[in-house]
Formats: structure tokens, sequence, C-alpha cells
């Protein structure tokens, strides 16, 4: 089956983070469609720290878009860096968090249709406190150690509501890095 | 946790528009006192269905996704067209596959990509179904749909088959409802 073919592409809108494109489109059929995306500059990481009781890390970030704090995992973009040395960064920067024990589970889209954003799932296991830079400007609260069924209860209740957590969560048990 | 908007927007536009999504660009003081922008995607909620037949096996459809550029196996769904959740969910399903159902279930609101966008999916679980025989075919993007036993889901997902954060979210719903009916 053909790939989609681009005929004309504009950006309708540009800031630091992200472009929208509008594209004139021929689909698998050949028929034209006019197709608007939001072009993410840099993929992004999202890490499940777990601690050595198998208990794992949320924060609650504060979402401009939705105007409240999220429970969330840390994340971040990677600014160029493979997946597990921007998990490292980005987990040092928002929890003051090191490991010596990372997996690197693949990357996700969050939303094939409207987005190219995607995010490397990445685990640390065995956290612990270390030496380095904590970022003071990103406004993250509350970090709690949860069990998964803490977690589970959470998404249950509609305390955590956020897909991309939901996704990492199901990948890291897949892959057998966590357990109930 | 602050109940106020710790941001002080100071002018707001949209800047971008189609039937599908707007683009809004704020003007913000952001809390460390800081003047900027903040640019962000309204698109329209979206719904997505975890088909099971009979033997609760999952029924996974593939489709050229343009921002990813790729051909993707993923659950059906799409961008509501600002209708109740319920029904976008009916149409998008019988419009992209030719499936009807006579049970459905709502298994859970979720919010995709919270730094640029605000749109929230709804999950719903379809059982007792049959093929119309017809599908919009000229403009969907969907070219092929097949029933998969769970287990063989979940080992696409970690093929990386199965990459996409919205589907994996219906997929765990689904799954969370079939071990609770199991249970019962």
């Amino acid at each position: 089956m053909a790939d989609w073919k681009t005929r004309s592409s504009e950006v309708v809108y540009e800031t630091k983070w992200f472009k929208i494109h509008r594209d004139e489109v021929l689909n698998q059929n050949g028929t034209p469609i006019t197709y608007s995306y939001l072009d993410l500059a840099h993929p992004t990481v999202m890490i499940v720290a777990v601690n050595d009781e198998g208990k794992i890390l949320m924060q609650q970030t504060y979402r401009y878009t939705v105007g409240k704090k999220l429970w969330e995992f840390p994340a971040g973009q990677r600014d160029g860096q493979a997946p597990v040395d921007a998990g490292k960064r980005e987990l040092m920067e928002e929890t003051g968090l090191v490991s010596d024990d990372w997996a690197d589970l693949g990357a996700l889209y969050s939303a094939t249709g409207v987005t190219n954003i995607q995010r490397a799932i990445c685990v640390a296991r065995n956290v612990r406190p270390g030496q380095g830079e904590r970022d003071q400007e990103e406004d993250i609260s509350n970090h709690t150690f949860f069990t998964v069924s803490e977690i589970e209860a959470m998404i249950r209740d509609g305390t955590v509501d956020s897909s991309g957590v939901l996704a990492a969560l199901y990948l890291a048990k897949l892959h057998g890095l966590i357990k109930e | 946790m602050s109940v106020s908007n710790p941001w002080k927007i100071t002018s707001s536009k949209i800047v971008y528009k189609n039937p599908w999504m707007r683009v809004q660009e704020d003007r913000v003081i952001t809390p460390t006192g800081k003047e900027g922008i903040y640019g962000y995607v309204l698109s329209n909620d979206s719904v997505i269905v975890a088909v099971l037949n009979d033997k609760h096996e999952l029924f996974v459809v593939r489709g050229f996704s343009y921002p990813v550029a790729s051909w993707n196996w993923q659950l059906p769904g799409g961008g509501g067209d600002q209708e109740d959740a319920a029904i976008a969910a009916k149409r998008e399903l019988e419009e992209e596959t030719g499936i009807r159902a006579e049970r459905w279930e709502k298994l859970g609101v979720t919010r995709v990509c919270d730094g640029f966008m605000r749109e929230r999916m709804t999950t719903y679980l379809a059982q007792n179904i049959s093929f119309t025989g017809e599908k919009e075919t000229s403009n969907e993007k969907i070219t092929d749909g097949k029933f998969v036993p769970m287990p063989e889901v979940d080992a696409m997902i970690e093929r990386g088959e199965i990459n996409d954060g919205q589907s994996i979210t219906a997929i765990y719903l689904a799954q969370k409802w079939l071990a609770k009916a199991g249970a019962n």
C-alpha cells in the first residue's frame, strides 16, 4: 500500500518548541486531503523511576494547557540526547534521583492523528538520591513513591488521567520491570 | 496544590484554525515573572474503541499516520466532530471498520500530550458486534483490520508494532475491564 504523498507543505504557526504544518496531501487512494499537524522540534523522554521497594515515583506537574497540576511521571525534552542520557538528566533535574540500572523500552507516539510527538519510555530501577543540578524553574511538587496498585487505583478514580502515564506503566509491566 | 493559575495571561488569540483544530497563543507572565508566549493546540476531543469479539480477541486496524509518516497498527477511533463522545465512538467505528456493536461500556477519559494539547480521549469497549459490510473508503486512512488474541496484542506492543500511546492506553483499560469481568 502506497504511503501518502506530500504535494505542498506550509508552516502556518511556529514557536520555539513546535511548528504547525498545513500540507496538501494525496492519501493511499490518491484522494487529495488538507492535513494540519503539530511538529515538535525534539522528541521527549518519560521515566518510570522505581525504588528498591518496587514503588514508582510520581510527581505533580503544573500543566498550563489544563490549568492545574497533574500526577505524572518525570518527563521532558530530549534536547538531542539518546533516551537514557536524556532520562538521567531529566530525572536529576526534576527529582534529584539517580540510578545505575536503566532500560530503554522504545518510543511511543502520543497522538498519531494530530502530532509527531514521540516519547521514549525509560525505566530506572533502584533509584536513590544523588548529586547533581536540580532545575528550579519548573513547577513540579509532591514527589511521592506509590505501589503499582496505588497508581492503578488513582487511574480508576481519575486522579491519574494522563495517557502517557497509562501507556508507560503498561509497557514497563509487559517488559517485566515493575510488578503488582 | 495551588488553586489559582500561577501564570498570568495578558492577551490571547487564535493564530490558526481549521475544522479539527485551533492553535491558541497566549501572552503570559510566567510564575517566575518572565514575559513570554505560550502556544498550544485545541483539537476536538477524541474517542477510541476497544472492539472485542466473543473470544475476547481485540480488533486492530492498520492505517497511515501522516504526522508520523508511517503505517501503524492501532485501535479504531479519531477526533470527535464536537459531538457527544458515545455518538462519536459509534460513528467512528462504523465509518472506519463497518462494525456495529450492541453492547457499549465507557472505560475512561484520559488526556493527551499535556504540554501542547488539551485534547481528552474517551475510551469505549464495544461487544456483541456485527459487520455491516460497508465502510467509508475514500477519505479514511484505515486499510486493514483483524482480530488478535490479547497475548498477541501484548507481543505486538513489546515488539514495537503497536507504538501509539492512545491505543496502549485503551488496551490497558480494556484488559482491566476483562480482568474484573472475569473475576465476577
